[in-house]
């Protein structure tokens, strides 16, 4: 199987956890207007990315991904990896992978999930049972005097059941697969409220938005929101198709050959492209000139910048403090981030039609001079699965040749492709509609003339 | 009875012989490559056997590219994805290090459950245990040179395949437990 379709595969699978276990859930906080959730989650429970700030992926090597197989030997069962964003109010949302959620909710000690837990829309458990839903023998289940998957799982969680007692053997490396599959679409999300410590939020806290005080020392106030909001931005979807062969087409009726018609579309699907803003402070400590300044208290590591009388830059003293002639003052630059993420295609249907012109012609029309003359087929669809592949400017091309149509109708045809793209990390998919070029299926009629 | 060969004829004949031997010659490496690209085993215990022997056989000389190469060549495709992306990765800068030559052989398999993979088409699954004997410890492991190994093989269109080496706490299901 080719990495694209593995990954599509994996994209489904993750969706359809979403969809069933996830969104409902989703739902219920954006419509109950929970302030933290409700800046990015939309009445529907979709998530709207357009109002996080992707801030990256982390990964790093965890004991607690560890398995251990015969041997004494460990692997691992991969990196802790988790995706970042933050909100609009300075809230750290963490999409953590398959994988890494999995095996932090079997280990919560070890991952110090425990001593740090963030706001959840789901439980641990009901997540595990979101994971394990398509592994899970539900005979055992109910043999152990389980109903609800989640109340198992959260025995699992709290060590009085083993997970393996009732999931299928083949799930640890199908979850290993989604991590490399899906990447982090959504299965469960943290969100680490502005304010928590920073070692609580994997990766710690994103540079530049100085969530919370390092403790010990002074409380850093958080620096105005000067930048511009993210954005998202992206050009429609394209498609053109085209009767391509033969040039006069018959009906096949009339054709000893049954050729038929050939006809060709193509899908051009440009990418998504999300900007958003760094806000990079820098605190500057400067002499005030005219004396009026308010000093630049310690500790001296606070500032980027200190510049003396002449304009050049020094070092700080102690006689800066509370000293009337400098003055302490934070700019903020916005650093501008563009990310392109290609949309892959999810499926496109063709649909012809045998014009409203063409069936009238022949029902009113054609039926006279021949009787029996009817609509046989007058319509036609067809629908293709994607992705297509990536090309130039990360803009996803898909084509796909319809040969040998056995049209039985003679007129004027109308084309019509309809799709929805994959979607993104940061954007949804989109569905599309598009009107395509008419052509022609001849009839051949017969006209006696009169010899000379 | 007497027969006469030609010059001609002999010739002819030797000629025929070297293309034979050299088309078979050729016809066999082009399909020992492809078994090696994709091995699938006519039985669970072959392929259990065949997993844990190739798994813990190791020579540093090989490197880690030819030592995943081998694994994948007879584990199902998200199993070689594991062993080569990840577990690889992970062991082999230790083998190349402590400069590890280990040979293995494995025997006794036995099988301890059939399941069946919902998630992948209902593809029967075997669970099996076998007897490990490396010639050498590895350097990431307890010291131990002999040991049961209990192994999750999976049936594709080609045969079956090695998945994973069952964890610990996996055992209680299938030793004394649900069968």
């Amino acid at each position: 199987m080719k990495t694209i379709t593995r990954i599509l595969l994996g994209l489904i699978c993750v969706a359809i956890i979403f969809v069933i276990l996830v969104n409902p859930v989703l739902k219920a906080f954006a419509g109950e207007g929970d302030d933290a959730w409700g800046e990015f989650l939309n009445p529907d429970g979709s998530i709207n990315w357009a109002n996080l700030t992707y801030l990256g992926e982390e990964s790093k090597p965890a004991d607690w991904m560890m398995i251990e197989i015969p041997g004494g030997i460990q692997v691992p069962l991969g990196e802790a990896r988790y995706n970042r964003y933050i909100t609009p109010s300075g809230n750290v949302l963490v999409l953590p992978s398959p994988a890494t959620m999995f095996m932090t909710f079997l280990h919560p000690e070890d991952s110090g999930f425990a001593d740090n837990p963030p706001e959840m829309l789901s439980s641990g458990s009901q997540i595990l049972a979101a994971l394990a839903a398509n592994y899970i023998d539900v005979e055992d289940l109910q043999a152990l005097g389980y109903v609800d998957p989640a109340e198992f799982f959260q025995a699992v969680i709290e060590g009085r059941e083993n997970i393996w007692s009732v999931v299928s053997p083949n799930f640890l490396i199908e979850i290993v697969r989604m991590s490399f599959d899906a990447g982090f679409l959504v299965t469960g999300l943290w969100l680490y409220l502005s304010g928590e410590n920073c070692d609580a939020i994997p990766g710690g806290c994103p540079p530049g938005f100085n969530l919370t005080p390092t403790p010990g020392g002074t409380p850093t106030p958080p620096p105005p929101v000067a930048c511009p909001a993210p954005s998202i931005a992206f050009e429609n979807v394209n498609a053109s198709g085209e009767k391509v062969a033969p040039p006069k087409p018959v009906v096949i009726g009339q054709d000893p050959e049954k050729r038929g018609a050939d006809v060709e579309l193509l899908a051009t699907i440009p990418p998504v492209i999300l900007t958003w803003y760094e806000a990079r402070t820098t605190n500057i400590c400067e002499y005030a000139p005219g004396g009026n300044g308010g000093g630049c208290p310690g500790p001296g590591s606070e500032y980027n910048q200190v510049i003396d009388s002449d304009g050049n830059e020094t070092g700080w003293s102690y006689f800066m403090e509370n000293n009337s002639n400098w003055e302490a003052s934070t700019e903020t630059e916005c650093i501008q981030h563009v990310e392109i993420f290609p949309d892959y295609l999810n499926y496109a249907t063709l649909s012809i039609n045998l014009s409203s012109e063409s069936r009238n012609w022949i029902l009113t029309d054609l039926a006279p001079a021949y009787p029996g003359a009817d609509l046989k087929r007058p319509d036609w669809e067809f629908t293709f699965q994607g992705p297509g592949s990536v090309g130039g400017g990360s803009i996803v091309f898909w084509s796909q040749l319809i040969p040998d149509i056995q049209f039985a109708d003679p007129g004027v045809y109308q084309m019509q492709v309809r799709g929805l793209t994959t979607g993104t990390l940061v954007s949804v998919p989109r569905p599309f509609a598009l009107p395509l070029s008419e052509f022609t299926v001849d009839l051949l009629r017969v006209t006696l003339i009169e010899a000379p | 009875m007497e027969i006469y060969f030609s010059r001609q004829r002999v010739l002819i004949a030797v000629i025929a012989i070297l293309v034979v031997a050299v088309a078979t010659l050729v016809i066999l490496k082009i399909s020992g490559q492809s078994l090696a690209q994709a091995v699938g085993f006519d039985s669970g215990s072959g392929a259990a056997l065949a997993g844990v022997e190739t798994f813990y056989s190791v020579d540093y000389h090989d490197g880690q590219d030819v030592w995943a190469a081998r694994l994948c060549a007879l584990s199902t495709e998200p199993a070689c994805n594991f062993y080569q992306n990840t577990v690889a990765p992970f062991l082999w800068p230790d083998f190349e290090a402590s400069q590890t030559l280990v040979t293995t052989e494995a025997n006794e398999a036995v099988m301890l459950a059939e399941e069946i993979a919902s998630t992948r088409g209902n593809a029967p699954m075997q669970v099996w245990q076998v007897a490990v004997n490396l010639s050498t410890p590895w350097p990431q492991g307890d010291g131990q040179t002999s040991f049961p190994a209990y192994v999750l093989v999976v049936r594709e269109e080609s045969g079956w395949k090695f998945e994973r080496f069952l964890l610990e706490e996996e055992l209680a299901k299938y030793i004394g437990g649900k069968q």
